[in-house]
């Protein structure tokens, strides 16, 4: 574990893995939080999941980085038992794929396939949601082939349009809405994933297993 | 009520924003400079995090169906309440009935107007901020009624407030380098701290897109998607920093070099296409960080819990 300064009032704890990550934040979001002075990690105003991540913004009035980094290495039990319930086992969800994305052309391109080979191995895998992150119901998916590995776009759009499906490293992602985004497009959802204004506004939710099918 | 007559270029109800939403990806919103949101509810008595409108290069026309008292803060600029010049920084009077027209202002870009006993539109997931990224509320439209609520902390005591006036460009934006500096190489860490850099077109609520010296990455290598905040500066590969706003994405996949005060991610919400901004950034002393008077009251509390 390993925490960086992140402005005057944040940390970042990096961590060695999704699993990890997943598993400080579920322990820190069971702490009665708010800013209140009696939470068990004093001066927490909110924890923020990423990817190998967790961003912790905190009340500087109350607490420092060296004293936040000093509780949450006493909360941390290590890596070993860091993997716990985060992701339990769900049912499989299928998701129909309009595959026309406006940057299937350059995946191919540096992929060294085929746009229908890149289509084909897309649908191949079972796909795991591991974060939910960057705009409201955007999906990070884990498990996908690692030949369609691709970086993401050097500029980002401006209006990745909704149910948007991109690459971008090891992951595949899912645009809830219209807006910007730097992830290769490969094509589009064609179902309604996300409801802004239930809670949980996701269909899915972190852990729940996926398919997709070309529409 | 407030019944809204013109909305100018863009109007909007924010607060303080959303805590608590980022692990299914929602943003914290709000105001997207704080500081004159704070100071125009304290103006009006109001608890500082209450809702108000925030608008874009002024514009807007608002008719009052109940006597009401506001503040203007923020892109200050002319304004009437029944064609008589209001004022602004300052608690102003609005007659039942009364129409407030709102001019262009010369200098920032978002202007905010609170009302004694704030902006009482339905809460959603703790906030009444508009997320429109999100599908949170939306812009208000002509035609539109604002409900004003009754909570307020106490009465209007300043008559008006000197705010500091805009100042001379370049405008320095203070922060604190990292977390991913050490990604950048030296060359590009240097032109940062002393580039000068234009604010981009482009810019909105969700970030403030820079055009000047392009930094560059030591390594290829991408980055996990990592969580962030209003003020976090990131660099995409073109080399162009962004400094993300009140609707920043709840993580990001480029390098943040460096974040913002939260006073100068307010100046940098304010700044207008064109405007030249230089960046003033210290490393963080990790130690000790709060001053001992501020510390005092929740020591106190502490120790008052310890001793019951």
């Amino acid at each position: 574990m390993r925490v960086l300064n992140y402005g005057r009032s944040a940390v970042l704890v990096e961590l060695d893995s999704a699993d990890e990550a997943a598993a400080l934040h579920s322990r820190l979001e069971a702490q009665p939080s708010q800013g209140k002075v009696d939470s068990v990690v004093e001066g927490l105003v909110e924890a923020v999941p990423g990817l190998h991540t967790v961003l912790i913004r905190f009340d500087p009035t109350v607490t420092d980085p060296a004293r936040l980094a000093q509780r949450l290495a006493q909360l941390w039990p290590g890596p070993a038992s860091g993997v716990d319930a985060a992701h339990g086992q769900l049912d499989e969800v299928r998701v129909r794929v309009d595959y026309a994305g406006p940057d299937l052309d350059d995946v191919a391109q540096h992929t060294g396939m085929s746009t229908a080979d890149v289509i084909a191995r897309h649908q191949l895998r079972r796909y795991r949601i591991v974060l939910i992150g960057m705009a409201p119901g955007f999906y990070f998916l884990a498990g996908g082939d690692p030949n369609l590995r691709v970086p993401r776009r050097s500029s980002p759009r401006l209006d990745v349009l909704k149910g948007a499906v991109g690459l971008a490293g090891e992951f595949t992602g899912i645009y809830p809405r219209t807006g910007p985004g730097g992830w290769q497009l490969i094509g589009r959802v064609v179902d309604d994933l996300w409801h802004p204004t239930r809670l949980p506004a996701a269909l899915l939710s972190p852990g729940s297993s996926i398919r997709f099918t070309a529409a | 009520m407030i019944e809204v007559l013109a909305t100018g270029p863009h109007a909007s109800v924010q607060d303080l924003g959303r805590v608590g939403y980022a692990a299914w990806g929602i943003t914290g919103g709000g105001a997207a400079d704080r500081g004159s949101l704070r100071l125009a509810n304290r103006l009006v008595g109001n608890p500082e995090g209450a809702a108000a409108l925030e608008l874009l290069l002024a514009g807007a026309t608002l008719r009052f169906d109940q006597a009401a008292v506001i503040a203007v803060t923020g892109a200050t600029c002319r304004y009437t309440v029944d064609r008589v010049s209001g004022r602004c920084d300052g608690p102003q009077l609005v007659p039942a009935g009364a129409v407030v027209q709102f001019g262009i202002p010369s200098q920032r870009l978002r202007t905010y107007v609170a009302v004694r006993g704030g902006v009482d539109t339905e809460p959603v997931l703790g906030s009444r901020s508009t997320d429109e990224r999100s599908g949170l509320g939306r812009a208000l439209c002509v035609g539109d009624l604002v409900p004003i609520g009754r909570e307020v902390v106490g009465p209007p005591l300043v008559d008006v407030a000197p705010v500091a006036g805009w100042p001379n460009e370049p405008i320095t934006l203070q922060g604190v380098v990292g977390p991913r500096d050490d990604l950048f190489t030296d060359e590009s860490m240097d032109l940062f701290s002393r580039g000068h850099y234009a604010v981009d077109a482009a810019s909105d609520r969700i970030g403030i897109r820079l055009n000047g010296p392009r930094l560059w990455r030591r390594t290829e290598a991408e980055l996990l998607s990592e969580p962030t905040i209003r003020g976090a500066i990131e660099v995409p590969p073109d080399g162009l920093p962004i400094i993300f706003s009140a609707e920043h994405p709840t993580t990001c996949g480029y390098p943040v070099i460096a974040v913002l005060d939260p006073h100068s991610a307010d100046l940098a919400a304010q700044c207008r296409p064109g405007q030249v901004v230089t960046f003033a950034l210290t490393r963080f002393q990790t130690q000790p960080t709060p001053d001992p008077a501020t510390r005092l009251i929740p020591r106190l509390h502490t120790d008052l819990k310890r001793s019951t």
